[in-house]
This record gives C-alpha cells, structure tokens and sequence, in this order.
C-alpha cells in the first residue's frame, strides 16, 4: 500500500500538443468515414477476445468488424494453437458459425455440408466426385493475422500488418503483458447498445476527467474529481496514444457515501467509486499499478483506434466501439475480475458495484448522439479542448497520422 | 464460513416485511431493475426504509452459507437485500425513480460473455 506522505497528484494535462480548436468533419464525413474503414479498421490490431474464454480444443468465438462486413472466427485448435479466420466457407460463401461462441470438433457448413477442422483445412466434401478439378487443399479457410498480449486476443486484417501487437502496444510493455495475461481474470459482466452516432464520440467520452464533476453530478461527483484524473499521451506510440489516470480525493469524505455504499465496502471492492474495505486480490501488478500512490484507483488507455481499457487492482473494464456506419455504433463494456464472489456479502458488495457503474456508464453514453446531430446538421464546426481534454487531440493526431501513412505506404 | 447444517444464526425474523419481500425479493437484476422503474417513489422508500435497518443481520445471516447452499427459504430475503442496491440512487441521490442526466438504462443490454452481441 502507499506512503500516505506522498500525496501529490501528477499534473492535470497539458498543451504541448497545440491550443487551437479541432475540425468535426471526422465524425460525420462519408468520405472519411470510408478512409477509416481502409486505412485504420483493415490495417489496426483489433481486439477480438480474450484468451481464456476460448480455453479448450474445439472452443470458438465469432468477432464482427459490422462495417467491412467482415465476420471472423477465432478457434483453439487441437494443437491448442489459436487461430483466425473469416467466416466464409470456400465453397460458396456461407457462413460458418453463426452463434457467437461454442465448442465444435469441426466447422461445418450448414449450405452444402463441406467441413473443415480447426486448422482451417477442408477436411470433408459430401459426394466428392460431383466436382470435375477440386483440389481440397487449396480450399483452405482464409486466415487472418491473430496475436496474444496480456490474455486478449487481437486480429488484424492487413495482409501482412505493419507492426507486430507487441511494437503496436508500446508504451504498454511486458508488465502489462503479465499483469494482464494473469490466468486468474475471468470475465464477470457487461452491457452492450446501439448509438445513432460516429463510434469516436463514444471513445471520446472516456478519455477525458474534465466531464466527471457535471456529468457525474447524479452519481460519483465527488468520489473521483474531475481534478483528481490526470491525462497523459504517448506521442511515439502506434496504439497506445493516450490514457488517464484517475485518484481519489484526499478527504474520502467527499462524494455522497450512501448506507449501502459503506455496508458494501465491508464485503468487498467491486464498485471503484467506494472506498473498499477490502482490497481487491489480484497479484503481480508491480510496474502497472500505481500502488505507491495511496489514492490511485485506476488508469485507462485508449487502445487505438477503439478500446478505452481500464486497468485497476484486480479489476479490468473494456470498452469497445464498432462503427456500424458513419453515424451509428455498437457499444459494448465488459469487466473482468480476478476474484469470484464466494460469500453473499461479496455478491452484494458486486450487484451494488454493477449497478453504480451501470448508472455512471448510462450517463457517460447520455451525450453522444446529442453531439453528433449537431455536428451532422453544421451547427458546430469545431470544438474547443483544454490541457485537461489533451488525449482528445492524441487521439485525432493519431486518427490522421494511420491513414496519411498508410495512404503513403500504398503510393509508388 | 460454514454450513447449511451447522448454521449458528437462526433466520432473521421477518414479520411485517412480508409485503415488501414479496415485492421486492425478485430473482434477477433485470427484475428488480423493472420493479424499481414500475414503482413510484412512495412505494420505493418504503421499502427502502423498511429494509435498511435489517440490512446488516441479513447479511450477515446469508453470509454463514456457501453460495450455493443458501436455503431455499431465505432465498426472497436475499433478493430484496440485493434489490437495496437497485433503489439506493433513486432514494438516496435521485428522489427520482430514474436517473434523467443518463441515457434510458433498459438501451443497456446486459451481456452473457464477451463476444455476445445477440442474435446476429
Ligand atoms: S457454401 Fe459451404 S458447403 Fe456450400
Ligand atoms: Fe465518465
């Protein structure tokens, strides 16, 4: 735990990426919208799954890119490999799976009955010699680029990707890798929706602490203020551009502490904004957690280009955002913990924290389809950042820098 | 921690809260989340103030079984413990059965495992 002298917070942000207001049309223009589907959603390390979730030979998961069409499936081979491909069986097209998880000793498709194993080789065709010239071992499924870091399972659909996962996540290094590859995590709950809104508003909202005290003021105002999130960037990185870091107030009087927040606090950690009791298990954190700093609760990471990934002792929330099309996103949150309850008053302490980061997330969703109107209709042209709101600008730089050089990289 | 068997608390006495076990002691978070938005504010404090002050020997009496082994009789107790959950903004900071700076909470679809996006 820490040392309670040291109670300086880092400072809240910065302007050495520029003052001057940033352009809209990223969110609403069609004709970038279609640069990001080429240049970032086929080119960018995309995270798919998680590891332990797809533990046994035969175990599959179906991961959606919605708006390149592009449905893939993730399956642990019985070399215990894990391996990627598209959905789409060589015969003519169909699709493979069609739930988003199972366990099969093969994938075999529902149109004709071809099937192939887990190694993606086609392994069977009913009536063979119906075809003139099929050669079953050019019919291969399609494969697509898949890595491990930290438990989660990552795709890319370059055909050959620029930079390995590992290169990709720098400043995010083997600490991270270890801390977050614990085998122990296990997935607890989660939430998705539909946004009628541009899938970076939805990122946007998280990766700032200047919204917490007004749009919280409901909920954890107080708890975590807003002068309590520090922002960072990584101007170097290729998929880390950004995070927050997010502590306590000094005086933990503060923030509304209601009779079933502190009779929770007693069973367990779950919720981020009571001060537990008891402390989350999670072992290993060392070079991650800021556990010197006695108030630090969690720091999050814009993972480019669509996950905000919090990190906290024992407890992990993602958050990803799909586009569907320019104007419209699937939303999706999932936490994962490191312990299971085991007692009632730990599945008390976890519905309280379920319910107060379901309240908290409802209202930092509350805002995006309001702002993406008025970005569609022209009422705003561009929007105003202060030293608090940097990530926004790391991200934006980050957004034009992957397509210019992918762009760049296409050109003789 | 200890068993169903050798269980040292007896139930908690729960006369004059039957109305509001039965009302409340619903089995799922989606139950109580729509008990609590088909409620008005009367009939959520009232539960909420009925309850409150039992809340710690509840606890405490679910707490000497194994989760899997709490008894079938005590399982509407340990529901409506839960359902303070649901009710604790609404009485405590709203005074409002919803929370109107935030989106409408059933647009949040609860998730089975990570990849569940629903029917696709
Ligand atoms: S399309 Fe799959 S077997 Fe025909
Ligand atoms: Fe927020």
């Amino acid at each position: 735990m820490g040392k309670v002298e040291n109670l300086a917070l880092p400072e809240i942000g910065s302007h050495m990426l520029g003052t001057g207001k940033l352009p809209v049309e990223q969110y609403v223009s069609q004709e970038f919208f279609e640069l990001e589907k080429e240049h970032i959603f086929r080119k960018s390390w995309l995270l798919a799954g998680r590891e332990s979730d797809v533990k046994a030979p035969g175990d599959y998961q179906n991961f959606m890119v919605d708006t390149l069409g592009v449905s893939v499936v993730i399956a642990r081979g019985k070399d215990q490999k894990l391996r990627a491909f598209y959905n789409a069986c060589t015969h003519r097209g169909s699709r493979l799976v069609n739930a988003s998880t199972g366990n099969v000793r093969a994938l075999v498709c529902s149109f004709h009955g071809w099937s192939f194993n887990l190694e993606g080789d086609l392994i069977n065709v009913p009536d063979a010699a119906l075809f003139a010239d099929l050669d079953q071992k050019q019919e291969h499924l399609k494969p697509i680029h898949l890595d491990v870091w930290g438990g989660f399972i990552f795709i890319n659909l370059a055909q050959k990707p620029e930079w390995t996962l590992r290169e990709y996540l720098k400043p995010l290094d083997d600490k991270f890798d270890r801390y977050l590859g614990n085998k122990d995590w296990s997935w607890s709950f989660g939430w998705r929706a539909k946004f009628k809104a541009n899938w970076k508003l939805i990122v946007d909202a998280q990766i700032e602490g200047y919204h917490v005290d007004m749009t919280h003021r409901k909920t954890i105002a107080g708890a975590i203020p807003g002068s309590s999130t520090a922002a960072y960037y990584f101007p170097e990185s290729i998929g880390v551009p950004c995070g927050v870091a997010a502590y306590r107030p000094e005086d933990v009087s503060r923030g509304m502490q209601t009779p079933i927040n502190l009779l929770s606090a007693k069973y367990g950690a779950t919720s981020i904004y009571t001060k537990p009791e008891r402390q989350f298990a999670a072992e290993g954190g060392e070079g991650v957690l800021k556990e010197d700093h006695p108030l630090w609760i969690f720091d999050n990471y814009l993972v480019f280009p669509n996950i905000v990934l919090f990190v906290q002792k024992g407890q992990i929330l993602i958050q990803r955002t799909l586009p569907i099309s320019a104007d419209e996103c699937i939303w999706e949150v999932d936490f994962y913990h490191t312990e299971r309850p085991t007692s009632f008053g730990h599945v008390f302490n976890m519905e309280q924290g379920v319910i107060q980061i379901r309240d908290v997330l409802s209202e930092d969703l509350y805002t995006a389809e309001g702002i993406h109107a008025n970005f569609k209709c022209g009422a705003i042209s561009h929007v105003s950042l202060n030293k608090q709101e940097v990530p926004l600008r790391a991200y934006y730089n980050r957004l034009l820098s992957a397509i210019e050089q992918d762009q760049a990289k296409e050109k003789p | 921690m200890s068993t169903a068997a050798n269980a040292t608390q007896p139930r908690p006495e729960i006369s004059g809260l039957e109305n509001h076990l039965a009302a409340w002691g619903l089995p799922t978070t989606e139950k109580r989340l729509s008990k609590r938005l088909s409620s008005n504010m009367e009939e959520v404090r009232s539960f909420y103030d009925a309850m409150l002050p039992r809340l710690p020997e509840f606890i405490e009496y679910l707490n000497q079984f194994p989760l899997d082994a709490i008894p079938k009789e005590a399982h509407q107790i340990a529901w409506a413990t839960l359902a303070m959950c649901e009710v604790d903004n609404a009485v405590n900071k709203w005074n409002n059965i919803t929370l109107d700076t935030g989106i409408d909470i059933l647009r949040m679809i609860p998730k089975k495992n990570f990849p569940d996006r629903g029917q696709q």
